[in-house]
Formats: C-alpha cells, sequence, structure tokens
C-alpha cells in the first residue's frame, strides 16, 4: 500500500515540476566580460530574440522614470519594452533640458525645473537604443535600451545577466555595451527543457563617451 | 591712448547695455545657482617685469578665490552668466604685491543646436577692481572678449579668442621723480589697453585627468619695474611712475610690448565637483625698442565646485 501511495506522489510530483518548467520557461545565465583584461563588464543588457510569432507573449509594455538627481540620469542605462513610456523628472533645484538624436527616438524637452508641470513623458517605440543628454549639463548622459520583448536584462557587477521565462528553442542574444565600439554583439543560443543555458560573451570595449564633470581652472591672465 | 581707452570703454558700456537687455526681454528667464571656491599657491620669476636681469625679482605666492553667479537661460540653447568674486593674493618675498581683487562678469553662450559637440559662441565682459598693499599699482581691469570653442570627441576640445583688455589707474599718488629724470612724462602707469588673441586645445584621458596647452600672443604694452636711471626705458616710456615695491628705489616705466604666453596644465579630478589643477605658464615679452625679457609662472591650486 505504502509503496503505491509513494509511485503516486513520486508521480504527482514529477508531473509538477515539468509543468512547472514549462509554465515559467528556462533560465538563460549570460556571464559579460571585458576581452581585455576579462573583468566583469556591468551595464551591459543582454536581450534574447525571438521570433515574431513569439513575440507578442512578451510585449507588455511598461512605464519607466529616468530621474535627474545632483545633475546625473538615474539610472544611468536602463530597459524597457518598446511601446512604454518613459518620463524624465527633475528632482534637482535647477533646470535641466534633456534631448535624444538616437535614431530610435528623437525628442527634445527644454528648460524644466522640479515640479514643474511639463509633459515630459515620452513613448518609445521603436526597438534601439535612446542615448539622452542635457544641454546644460554636458556629461549629462543615460541609455535607454528599448528592446523587442522583455526577455532582456542588465548584467550586475559581477558580470552577470540573467533571464527567466524562456522558451526552449534555438535563437540569438544580442548583447549591448554603452563603451562597445561596433553595434550589439550576436551570440546564437540554444535553450532546452529543464537545463539552464550558460553562455560566456567577452565585449570589445572602447573609451566611455561620458564627459568629464570635475571643474577645470579658468585661463590665468598676463598682468 | 585716452581717446582709445573712451573707445572701449564705450563699447564695453553699450555690450552690457545689449546684455541686460537680452535679460530684461526674457521674462520666464530661469536662474541657477553656482559658486566655486579656489585655493592655490606657486612661484613667479619675474614679478617686477624687469628687462635687466639685474631687474627680475620673483616671489612665491599663495591665492584664494571665491566666485558665486547665477545661469540663466534666456531662450533655447542661449545661457547668460552674471558672476561675482574676490580674490585675495599674497607674495612672500616681494613688498607691494599683496591685493584684494573685486569682480563682476557677465557671459552671454549660444550653442549652434544640442549636445556637447555642438560649436559655441561666448561674449564676455568683466570688471575687476585691484587693491594692491602699494597703493600706486591699483587699477581697474576691463575684458572684453569673444571666444570660439567646440568639443570634438570625449578626449578632444579646443577654442579660439579674442579679448580686447582695457586697464585704468586708480591711483592718485605721483611721486616725484625729478631726481631720476628730467622729463615731464604722464604718471598714468596703468592706464593702458591691450589686444589678446589666443587658441587652447584640451585633451581628456579616459580617467579623467585633463591636460591643457595654450598660446596668446598679446600687442599692447607692460608695466616694467627697473631700479633708475636707465636710458632707453625713459626714452621709450608712455608713463612713469614711482613703484612701491620692492626694497630699493625704482621706477614703472609704462612700455610698448608684444607677449607670446605658452601655457600647459594637468587637471586632476578629486572628486565629481572637485579638482586638482597645475599650471605653467611661460611668457616671451618683446618690447617696442627696449629690447626682450621672460617671465615664467607655476601654480598647483585645489578647486571645488558647490
Amino acid at each position: 500500500m505504502n509503496k503505491v501511495l509513494n509511485s503516486v506522489l513520486l508521480i504527482t510530483g514529477l508531473a509538477g515540476f515539468v509543468f512547472l518548467q514549462t509554465a515559467n520557461g528556462e533560465t538563460l545565465q549570460v556571464s559579460v566580460s571585458n576581452s581585455e583584461d576579462g573583468e566583469p563588464l556591468a551595464q551591459a543588457v543582454v536581450e534574447v530574440m525571438l521570433p515574431p510569432e513569439l513575440r507578442a507573449r512578451f510585449q507588455q509594455p511598461t512605464e519607466l522614470a529616468v530621474d535627474q538627481v545632483d545633475k546625473e540620469f538615474v539610472p544611468s542605462v536602463s530597459i524597457v519594452v518598446q511601446g512604454s513610456q518613459v518620463s524624465f523628472p527633475n528632482s534637482d533645484d535647477i533646470l535641466h533640458h534633456v534631448y535624444s538624436f538616437s535614431s530610435a527616438k528623437t525628442f527634445d524637452i527644454p528648460l524644466y525645473g522640479s515640479n514643474e508641470n511639463v509633459n515630459y513623458s515620452q513613448t518609445l517605440d521603436q526597438p534601439g537604443v535612446v542615448e539622452i543628454g542635457c544641454n546644460i549639463h554636458d556629461w549629462m548622459l543615460a541609455y535607454i535600451y528599448v528592446s523587442e520583448t522583455t526577455l532582456a536584462t542588465i548584467s550586475n557587477n559581477q558580470g552577470l545577466a540573467t533571464i527567466n521565462n524562456l522558451p526552449p528553442g534555438d535563437y540569438q542574444a544580442r548583447v549591448w555595451h554603452a563603451r562597445l565600439d561596433g553595434g550589439p554583439v550576436m551570440q546564437n543560443l540554444r535553450i532546452t527543457t529543464g537545463a539552464e543555458t550558460e553562455v560566456n560573451i567577452a565585449l570589445e570595449i572602447g573609451r566611455d563617451r561620458r564627459l568629464r564633470r570635475s571643474p577645470a581652472s579658468t585661463r590665468s591672465q598676463y598682468r | 591712448m585716452r581717446v582709445k581707452s573712451e573707445t572701449i570703454a564705450g563699447r564695453h558700456t553699450a555690450t552690457v547695455m545689449v546684455l541686460l537687455l537680452v535679460v530684461a526681454a526674457a521674462p520666464a528667464v530661469h536662474a541657477n545657482l553656482f559658486s566655486t571656491v579656489m585655493l592655490g599657491g606657486g612661484h613667479e620669476d619675474n614679478l617686477s617685469r624687469g628687462f635687466a636681469s639685474s631687474d627680475q625679482h620673483g616671489s612665491a605666492y599663495s591665492t584664494l578665490q571665491l566666485r558665486g553667479g547665477k545661469l540663466f537661460q534666456p531662450g533655447l540653447n542661449t545661457s547668460l552668466t552674471v558672476s561675482g568674486s574676490f580674490g585675495h593674493s599674497r607674495y612672500f618675498s616681494q613688498k607691494g604685491f599683496d591685493s584684494n581683487v573685486l569682480g563682476t562678469a557677465v557671459s552671454l553662450e549660444h550653442k549652434f543646436g544640442l549636445g556637447p559637440y555642438t560649436p559655441r559662441i561666448a561674449l564676455a565682459l568683466s570688471a575687476d577692481r585691484e587693491d594692491l598693499e602699494g597703493a600706486e599699482r591699483d587699477r581697474s581691469l576691463y575684458n572684453l572678449g569673444l571666444s570660439l570653442s567646440k568639443r570634438f570627441s570625449p578626449a578632444w576640445s579646443g577654442s579660439v579668442g579674442v579679448v580686447s583688455e582695457t586697464s585704468r589707474g586708480n591711483s592718485e599718488r605721483h611721486t616725484d621723480l625729478s631726481a631720476y629724470y628730467s622729463t615731464a612724462q604722464p604718471h598714468d602707469i596703468f592706464d593702458y589697453d591691450n589686444d589678446v588673441a589666443s587658441a587652447s586645445i584640451e585633451y581628456s584621458f579616459e580617467n579623467g585627468n585633463l591636460l591643457t596647452a595654450s598660446y596668446s600672443r598679446s600687442d599692447g604694452y607692460v608695466v616694467s619695474s627697473a631700479v633708475p636711471p636707465v636710458s632707453h626705458l625713459i626714452s621709450n616710456a608712455s608713463a612713469l611712475a614711482a613703484d612701491p615695491a620692492f626694497e630699493h628705489r625704482r621706477v614703472l616705466y609704462l612700455l610698448k610690448a608684444e607677449t607670446d604666453n605658452f601655457s600647459a596644465g594637468l587637471n586632476i579630478p578629486l572628486g565629481r565637483d572637485t579638482s586638482l589643477d597645475m599650471q605653467m605658464n611661460w611668457y616671451s615679452i618683446h618690447g617696442k625698442g627696449t629690447g626682450n625679457y621672460r617671465n615664467a609662472r607655476a601654480g598647483v591650486s585645489l578647486i571645488h565646485r558647490f
């Protein structure tokens, strides 16, 4: 009797595990590093590119706020799925002038302060990277990665980017970093049922495009 | 010389009026406050601006400068900066040069578009009142400058500019120089004009260290100090005055000259709003009919922006 009960419990448990795996999908862990020194690379964006027929399930637009605090954009790198709304509040007690030249979204929100009733929201409806700046404080720079689906994330300080909920199949991962010299790097993937997929990607990193902020001296004059 | 000074002073007045009109015509102007403090020190080789080596005296110095102001945005891509400053300098080896300087400045800048790589043009006007320990050197200094700057990349940027400088002496003290010279030259030793053209380039390393190099050429006058009598200086001087500085009795000569100034600097960030600045300036002065002399000034300063 006990043997029968144990068998039933085991089969039920296995069935439940398989069901959960199917419902929650598989896990991808990408380790991103700097190809020059092998050090982990934070703030890299990893997106799993899905075929068109699978995208609809992972395309829920969200809302994001990129704040301006102490003359810096916060956060400096963020991800939204295409169609999301991004607002640019100003928490400083001075004016900012937010703009983007990027082909993914071009806009210009001139001269507004904190608590000013201005419409500073933008809908980012095209995938790509939106680079934003402040026309008054040239060192202010932030990137918004507009993904095709919600299957995208940012690497942490250990260079690890983890994406859950992946349907099994063969895909490509697109990896982008603000300091990449060329365009995003593509990497083939095979997501298999019941196993975590681990991928290592090394990026060729160029110079940081952020301008220095520290004060410089004024020219001395001969008197 | 007086006529030229008055012409330039008139231009300065007109510029101030234009800038004030710009502010007045922008009712929705917003302002951002800023302030900086700079504490530094260094050494200058030829503080006396002496032509002969026996007339050249240097000194170490310390300096403190406070500056505060407001940044206005009267329109898109246009900013107006109004600031006031106070500076104190102390020279350790020489007497008569310690100074307090009160200054005001206004600068109108226009960017030809958005972003850090857009060229920009700036019109700047400043007025400083310099009160020195040796009162004969007291003066007011007015600068009217036009500059064009451009950033080429995150590393490289450059600028060119011209400045019209007007100096006006404020001292009414005139020591009798008949013991040295029989000629009756004017005593307005610090009344002169200089025209300056400059070019500079900057390279910013990825770690934030900033290298700067600049060159400027000034056409106008210098005030040189020498132990009298010096016949070729007296014959070329536009004005004479007793020099209150230095231990020996000396005379100040206002002389026509051209000045080449090469400078190099390294600025090291110590934080987001603090930096350590090192500057070296080399001056080569070509007097008209009076020969040449050189000067060098090296300084280190700590700058913090609030």
